[in-house]
């Protein structure tokens, strides 16, 4: 389990023991001794110990809800960790498949243009074609080359506001974490329907209901978009590939041809 | 969120907390048709949602029931989307397509070296029965190409009608729609007449426990039927690839035994 899912984890169960009247310090500790991660348990028992001295952590982290936020902005908070996490899972699962979309068809090309040097080195009786294909193996295998590297550079480094089941991710994460004092509840990049949304919705129920709601709204959004996104961007990714070598194929094709109509004594 | 879910969303809790529609309306900094306001003035609901931008099936349940709009869209909300559907079938019909347009491209190939060999050879007319099999390959590598779009136009435009599929979500939608209406408290006479439009749900239980479990089950089903329909189209778009270039490749075999024999 990641850090992130046992820190969700953690909040939900304190958050579940402060419901059932279960004083802070004693739930905090409950919780301690179900975490299996030691580093977590270490920060839970200074949480507890600094509860107990009568000091609050510092910041507006983890550690400060659990020992200032009540039931619902622990669960709040611990929603908040969900949609971080999912954000993170859809921005990977894209990268994955836009990566690999590009990278895959730079091998196959890659395959094809040496095999295909290979049988025209094997065949006889085309001298000058096995000079007009040696000269024309180059720019292929370094084009292959290229988008081989974009893909793993898309794999690596895929910018998270390409992807939107992230975006959305993060707002409600952002939404969420910021009605708690953790930064502004508009999170930057909020369309101007969300604003109205949420300014629309906060007098009647509250801030804090009022961005839970959207928080669900822009959730659900996000995992109808993660589909579209996980099969659109590497679609797009490999046609504009296989596109570039097609156009490289295509322009290459007549004068290779040229090339081997006049080994053949066609000139 | 766009300007016509925020609406949407806020116009579904104005109708639950019985708050100003108007209100709502004019919180969105998007435009609206001032028709749709005097529809909402007169009192005729329904026209004036479709308006303004509510699914036909939302506006008629809240004109009807006006509470029971918004537990609707907070069960529709889980529905699978059919983008998703639509997604990757598109995926799988775009790489047929790329494989097709592949296969056209080497036949087309293939017939100009064929038409440079029989060139080379004694008897041109030699080298007929392979210069016919690259252009019946050709012609059956179009028309699958052709049939792929098609369908891919399918897919994108009418999604709701694919089989099983659609039939499945249409059920699903009206089993939210029927416990939104439990949920809210409406009476057996606006639950039999919103029943009335149910075209998949013919016996819409009593319960809300009931109905949940009929929605989860319609979306179970909608998603082995999307496995099934993507699972299809991969099968019978690579199978038919593979078919072109296994006749392809055995008629060339045969052709090329009888160039052999006439040469």
């Amino acid at each position: 389990m990641r850090l992130g899912e046992q820190e969700a984890l953690v909040l939900r169960q304190v958050a579940a023991l402060l419901r059932r009247g279960v004083a802070r310090g004693q739930a905090i500790d409950l919780a301690r001794r179900c975490v299996g991660d030691v580093a977590l348990a270490d920060r839970l028992a200074r949480v507890g110990q600094d509860l107990a001295e009568g000091q609050l952590p510092q910041g507006a982290g983890f550690e400060r809800s659990l020992a200032v936020a009540d039931a619902e902005g622990l669960e709040r908070r611990a929603a908040a960790v969900d949609a971080t996490l999912a954000a993170d899972s859809a921005l990977a699962t894209v990268r994955l498949h836009t990566g690999a979309a590009v990278a895959i068809p730079a091998v196959l090309i890659l395959v094809l243009v040496v095999l295909s040097h290979l049988v025209a080195g094997l065949t006889p009786g085309l001298p000058h074609a096995q000079g007009g294909l040696l000269s024309t193996l180059l720019p292929p295998v370094l084009g292959a080359a290229m988008p081989l590297g974009l893909g793993l550079l898309l794999l690596l480094r895929l910018p998270r506001r390409w992807v939107p089941a992230a975006r959305l991710h993060d707002r409600a994460a952002q939404l969420l974490s910021g009605v708690d004092g953790a930064g502004d509840p508009m999170p930057p990049g909020a369309t101007a329907a969300e604003q109205a949304y949420l300014s629309a919705r906060a007098p009647a129920v509250g801030l804090e209901a009022a961005a839970a709601e959207l928080s669900v709204e822009l959730s659900a959004e996000a995992g109808r978009a993660g589909d579209v996104a996980a099969v659109g961007l590497p679609m797009v990714a490999a046609g504009l590939v296989l596109l570039a070598f097609g156009g490289v194929a295509l322009l290459l094709y007549f004068p290779v041809l040229r090339v081997i109509r006049m080994g053949l004594g066609f000139g | 969120m766009n300007a016509v879910r925020a609406r949407a969303l806020l116009i579904g809790h104005a109708l639950a907390e019985d708050t100003s529609l108007q209100a709502a309306i004019v919180a969105v900094p998007a435009p609206y048709r001032m028709d749709d306001l005097v529809l909402l003035q007169a009192g005729r609901l329904e026209p004036a949602l479709q308006g303004l931008g509510l699914p036909a099936a939302d506006a008629r349940l809240a004109s009807l029931w006006p509470a029971g709009l918004r537990p609707a869209q907070r069960r529709q909300a889980t529905l699978p989307s059919p983008r998703g559907l639509q997604a990757r079938l598109f995926q799988t019909l775009v790489a047929t397509g790329g494989v097709l347009a592949g296969q056209l491209f080497a036949v087309a190939a293939a017939g100009r070296g064929a038409a440079l060999m029989a060139d080379l050879a004694p008897s041109p007319q030699a080298f007929e029965p392979v210069l016919r099999v690259l252009e019946a390959a050709s012609l059956a590598a179009g028309l699958g190409l052709l049939a792929t779009v098609v369908s891919a136009g399918l897919v994108l435009l009418l999604p709701r009608r694919l089989p099983a599929w659609g039939r499945a979500m249409l059920r699903a939608e009206e089993a939210a729609r029927a416990g939104a209406l439990l949920e809210s408290g409406a009476p057996p006479s606006v639950r039999a007449e919103v029943a009335r439009d149910f075209r998949r749900l013919e016996q819409v239980p009593l319960t809300l426990d009931e109905l949940t479990l009929v929605q989860e089950r319609a979306v179970a089903e909608a998603e082995v039927a999307q496995e099934r329909l993507v699972e299809g189209a991969r099968a019978v778009g690579m199978g038919l690839c593979v078919l072109i270039a296994f006749v392809t490749t055995a008629a060339l075999y045969q052709a090329l035994a009888l160039v052999q024999v006439a040469l």
